[in-house]
């Protein structure tokens, strides 16, 4: 049997090493850093109870990175991310720490965040999976339950309303 | 294809936009933590369900044998049985001088307190202090967790207790699930529990997900410890958006919650 010290050791060692990009996951699935940082800690929570299993995994981060997409599609929570202040930087940074490192721009990210999240949820997933988590039409149909004719639909829909909705003037954003 | 079809131009703004966002500094604390609070309770289900099966088993060769399966009072048990997992070995329980020190392991577990309350004896608790009429239809159990269904005169729905040990974070996460405002995000009404001095030491939320209404009632209890009773107008094992109500409202009133998150019984327990 596996001591609990050595799958915490592991647990941890991939936790440091994968954390950051699962919470930019989180982030923009959920456009919201609060949300963002709930919904990462319960697929973590998930994860780590059914570390045994995930560790055998082919990918163990492909695997993670499922279960966060599930959790965001099967759990979110009641209200919208449109309901939530997006447009506010300073909440945009939210429980996470930033490091500048002098590569992003504040309204930049408010106003992405804003666009995203006039999508349907279904809709941010296919797009997060497909041009953020870089992954095939096949394996987001997978990861999504959906049929690869509908995540092209789908992805190809969102991106023509994300384009639409980043080309607006910057009065829908309130950092303007 | 071009750039504007496969999205290249969206990667380079996420990328752009996120590059610089971390992970808050606390995950891992809460994730270990919180991770193994859900492993304990699924190893405790699969015990108890091993157990009574045990027990089923033991019971018919008793009686195949003809034996008496009866015990003297010295021959019953006085310890507690040891935990099946190995988690209360490798942390030696009651011999710990802080909370959290744990003996040099960087993610500790909670040590032992009022928040390890046997599933049955919080049941046995939650039966005695309801109201008149409200009654308990069937529970789940767990170490310092109960959740299930009550019937009440406006119809049935669930109902769940958790006690959560004092966190690693100073505090900071039992004191966040205990007050109004900003950390209460989620809710549509929020009313602060005050003591005896005008400080607020625990709230009563309500909520609406989908169709169906939530009521939350949380207090700070000794050596910050956190009690958390919850009720809602929903039997499904996972009420949400799409979940059809059970009943016009959850089996108890906002008020009710808060009467009985206050009752000293649920940190009355000592391990």
């Amino acid at each position: 049997m596996r001591r609990r010290t050595d799958t915490d050791a592991e647990f941890t060692e991939f936790l440091t090493a994968r954390a950051d990009q699962l919470y930019r996951s989180a982030y923009l699935l959920t456009t919201s850093p609060h949300a963002a940082e709930d919904l990462v800690q319960a697929a973590l929570v998930k994860t780590y109870a059914a570390w045994g299993r995930v560790r055998r995994a082919d990918d163990p981060v492909a695997y993670v990175h499922g279960v966060l997409t599930k959790t965001f599609l099967s759990e979110r929570r009641r209200r919208s991310s449109t309901e939530l202040p997006v447009a506010d930087p300073g909440v945009l940074e939210g429980p996470g720490r930033t490091a500048d490192r002098g590569g992003s721009d504040p309204t930049d990210r408010v106003a992405l965040l804003t666009a995203l999240a006039r999508l349907a949820p279904l809709d941010r997933a296919v797009v997060v999976l497909r041009f953020w988590e870089d992954r095939s039409v096949t394996q987001t149909a997978a990861a999504l339950d959906l049929t690869e004719a509908a995540v092209k639909n789908r992805s190809l829909r969102a991106l023509r309303e994300l384009r639409a909705l980043l080309a607006e003037p910057t009065h829908d954003r309130s950092t303007s | 294809m071009t750039d504007l079809d496969n999205g290249a131009d969206l990667r380079e703004r996420m990328d752009h936009a996120t590059s610089e966002l971390s992970a808050p500094d606390h995950l891992t604390s809460v994730v270990l933590a919180d991770g193994r609070r859900l492993r304990r309770r699924r190893r405790v289900l699969t015990v108890a369900t091993g157990t009574a099966a045990a027990a089923v088993v033991a019971a018919l060769v008793v009686a195949s044998l003809g034996g008496d399966a009866s015990t003297t009072g010295a021959d019953v048990a006085t310890q507690p049985t040891p935990t099946p997992t190995s988690e209360s070995s490798a942390s030696p329980r009651g011999e710990t001088p802080s909370p959290w020190d744990g003996g040099g392991e960087p993610f500790p577990e909670a040590p032992p307190g009022w928040w390890d309350a046997p599933g049955h004896l919080l049941a046995s608790q939650l039966q005695v202090h309801l109201p008149d009429g409200v009654s308990v239809v069937r529970t789940e159990e767990d170490t310092g967790w109960l959740h299930g269904e009550l019937d009440a005169p406006t119809g049935p729905g669930g109902f769940e207790v958790i006690l959560y040990p004092p966190d690693p974070d100073k505090g900071r996460d039992n004191l966040a699930r205990s007050r109004c405002g900003k950390q209460a995000r989620y809710t549509d009404t929020c009313e602060e529990i005050d003591d005896a001095d005008g400080k607020p030491v625990g709230r009563v939320a309500t909520f609406l997900q989908g169709q169906v209404t939530f009521y939350e009632a949380t207090l700070l209890g000794p050596e910050g410890g956190l009690v958390h009773l919850g009720t809602w107008n929903s039997t499904d094992e996972k009420p949400g958006d799409g979940t059809e109500p059970s009943a016009e409202r959850p089996p108890l009133t906002p008020d009710q919650l808060r009467e009985l998150v206050q009752d000293p019984a649920w940190t009355s327990y000592r391990p």
